[in-house]
């Protein structure tokens, strides 16, 4: 029997860690969750509308603590992360997914995703000209999820780098998700579990506790769709598992790969 | 004094011309130096005796390890220099044609500055509403009149806001959109003397290894930015101890040798006066300061030398004279465009000697190294200026 295991790229993997544990000195502390959809704060500085990079969501903190006169130095991971979610600092799924996905994309000398990703919301000139200068921003799930940048795959031919797009989910089926696989583990060729990253909030995460984390899903029956696999995120499998009812109660849920990575 | 053309200079010896002007200047520059030095026990006792000092409720800047002995530092040293300036302008130097409109300006600017300086100690918070709140009280309130008030004041408040984003937090001193009005004044009257007071020649811009230019009345709206531009430069250049004393130095020295040399007296005069007081005020400005400058003199002191710039025709010098300044200001407009356009902070922290501090550099490094490379530029912008 053999058994192959890949993973994301020794830089994906890296922007993957600093995302899990932002650097404050000694202290990691987990990047919340953050959507902007709720605050709409418009040409805001990229960290704090979810989308800013490991670097920058550090810095903005030191800075905002410098402003406030916080001694973030004093602060323990717990505090510093009440002192960050707070502050209304963290990255969103698609922002989390933009930054692996372009270190990955980059590692393998592919080209940046500014430079490969197609803008799909609007064709004005004015739109065109934000996706430049702002692609983060611009990059959301349904970019990502467009025909134009990526295709289905199959749950077996599934490796690092690739991502789940959930489209259409939530108690009221206004907003997308995305996934990021960071491993994958075969046996005699059939895959047998996937790992994944992802930025997101559970409700019994409570105020503080959501953020970027890793999950699994054992593959169980290939031919079934991926969100009938088993899927386990914090020890929860099941209904528990909110990540995995939200890809059921997803309009559609697809394991997808980059067009340039074909 | 009539102006010497420029051939005068090529044909004519110059210790027959003006040697006895330039030791005039030189012996000003000293009087001002002295008399400032004079009085400034004074100041710095009536500061502390009025808590006129720097607090740190809205400066994020002071919150830095390196600089909380700013703290309770009098501020309003500026003083030191305007008043001294404007004391011998009127004694010695008061001149319809060339120093009524700058020390007018100076002082206007400065009157601006002062009163945001005490206003941000003794003041009470202003508050700046959001355009959203405005609209909803248009929707909402329930008197007519203020609905009407609202509407018709709407786009101020646009101003307003617009402004805001060019400032950190307004505090309790005077917003941006008044101060950005206030030296609209101070330059359109800038503006008005240039234009239509001096007479012909100075509609026309001298530029350096070509000739002289007519704009037109284009001139009017160039002055109104170039005094508004480079008061906020000076104002935003003074945010460490000695920075921008020490670069006013040598930036009012070559304008007091090129008003010598085009044989603006007068304005040759007030130059050195200024750079004079200037020695003074950044003796006791140094780290660790006595005082600092305070809106007071940065404002003051940069609508003047706009101004005289302006005054001896060398618009197009004044990028190289007051280079360090327009670094200044330019660091702060990338960093909001940086912000609004591209979503990041391209500096640390603006001004830019703040994103140096960030990084690492001590204050006098900073100081020091800004010196030189504006001494640097000040004598390319006098070398461009005799071409």
């Amino acid at each position: 029997m053999s058994t192959q295991t890949l993973s994301l790229s020794e830089e994906a993997r890296k922007i993957m860690a600093d995302y899990m544990g932002l650097s404050f000195g000694d202290k990691k502390v987990q990047c919340p969750y953050y959507n902007n959809r709720r605050g709409g704060i418009r040409a805001g500085l990229r960290p704090l509308i979810g989308k800013g990079s490991p670097d920058e969501i550090t810095e903005e903190v030191i800075l905002i603590a410098l402003k406030s006169r916080e001694n973030i130095k004093g602060m323990d991971e717990k505090d510093l992360k009440r002192f960050i979610v707070d502050r209304k600092i963290g990255i969103d799924c698609s922002g989390l997914a933009y930054y692996i996905l372009d270190a990955e994309s980059r590692s393998k000398n592919l080209g940046s995703l500014k430079k490969n990703l197609r803008p799909v919301n609007g064709t004005n000139f004015l739109r065109k000209l934000i996706c430049k200068i702002r692609p983060v921003e611009s990059a959301g799930v349904t970019s990502f999820s467009s025909e134009k940048n990526s295709k289905e795959i199959k749950i077996n031919d599934a490796r690092p780098g690739d991502f789940i797009a959930m489209l259409n989910t939530g108690p009221e089926k206004n907003y997308h998700h995305i996934l990021v696989l960071t491993e994958t583990m075969s046996e005699n060729g059939n895959i047998k579990q996937i790992k994944y990253v992802h930025s997101y909030a559970w409700p019994e995460d409570g105020k503080y506790g959501h953020g970027v984390r890793e999950g699994c899903i054992e593959i169980t029956d290939v031919q079934e769709p991926i969100q009938k696999q088993i899927w386990t995120e914090q020890s929860k499998s099941g209904d528990e598992n909110i990540t995995q009812r939200r890809a059921i109660e997803a309009g559609m849920t697809s394991v997808r790969r980059l067009n340039w990575f074909h | 004094m009539r102006r010497l053309r420029k051939f005068y200079l090529i044909t004519m010896p110059t210790s027959v011309l003006t040697l006895d002007i330039l030791s005039q200047i030189i012996g000003f520059s000293i009087l001002s130096c002295f008399l400032s030095f004079l009085w400034s026990p004074i100041l710095t006792n009536f500061l502390y005796k009025y808590k006129i000092t720097r607090k740190g409720h809205y400066d994020p800047t002071l919150h830095l390890e390196s600089r909380k002995d700013k703290i309770d530092v009098p501020v309003m040293g500026g003083l030191l220099v305007i008043v001294t300036v404007a004391f011998i302008t009127v004694l010695f130097n008061w001149e319809r044609s060339f120093t009524w409109v700058p020390i007018g300006v100076m002082l206007l600017s400065a009157a601006l500055g002062g009163v945001d300086d005490i206003l941000n100690i003794y003041g009470k918070e202003r508050r700046n509403r959001k355009l959203s709140q405005i609209i909803r009280l248009i929707r909402v309130h329930r008197s007519v009149s203020m609905r009407l008030w609202y509407i018709l004041t709407f786009p101020w408040s646009i101003f307003k806001r617009a402004s805001a984003w060019l400032s950190k937090h307004p505090g309790k001193g005077v917003h941006v959109h008044e101060k950005l009005l206030l030296q609209f004044i101070a330059g359109a009257i800038a503006a008005w003397w240039i234009y239509f007071k001096l007479g012909q020649h100075w509609r026309e811009i001298y530029l350096p290894f070509d000739g002289y230019i007519d704009i037109g009345w284009l001139l009017i709206p160039l002055i109104i930015f170039i005094v508004m531009l480079t008061a906020n430069a000076v104002n935003i250049a003074d945010g460490m101890d000695g920075l921008a004393g020490g670069m006013l130095i040598p930036t009012f020295s070559a304008l007091a040798l090129l008003s010598w040399i085009y044989g603006y007296n007068e304005v040759a005069v007030l130059n050195g006066t200024v750079a004079g007081s200037l020695i003074t005020y950044t003796y006791y400005n140094i780290k660790p300061a006595r005082f600092q400058m305070g809106d007071v003199g940065s404002l003051g002191l940069g609508a003047l030398l706009a101004i005289n710039a302006i005054v001896i025709n060398h618009i197009a010098v004044l990028a190289f004279l007051g280079f360090m300044f327009y670094v200044e200001a330019a660091s702060v407009l990338i960093q909001v465009g940086g912000r609004y356009l591209l979503g990041r902070r391209i500096f640390k922290m603006a001004p830019i000697h703040h994103h140096f501090e960030l990084r690492g550099w001590s204050e006098e490094k900073i100081v020091m190294r800004f010196w030189i490379i504006h001494l640097a530029f000040v004598f390319l912008g006098i070398w461009i200026a005799l071409h």
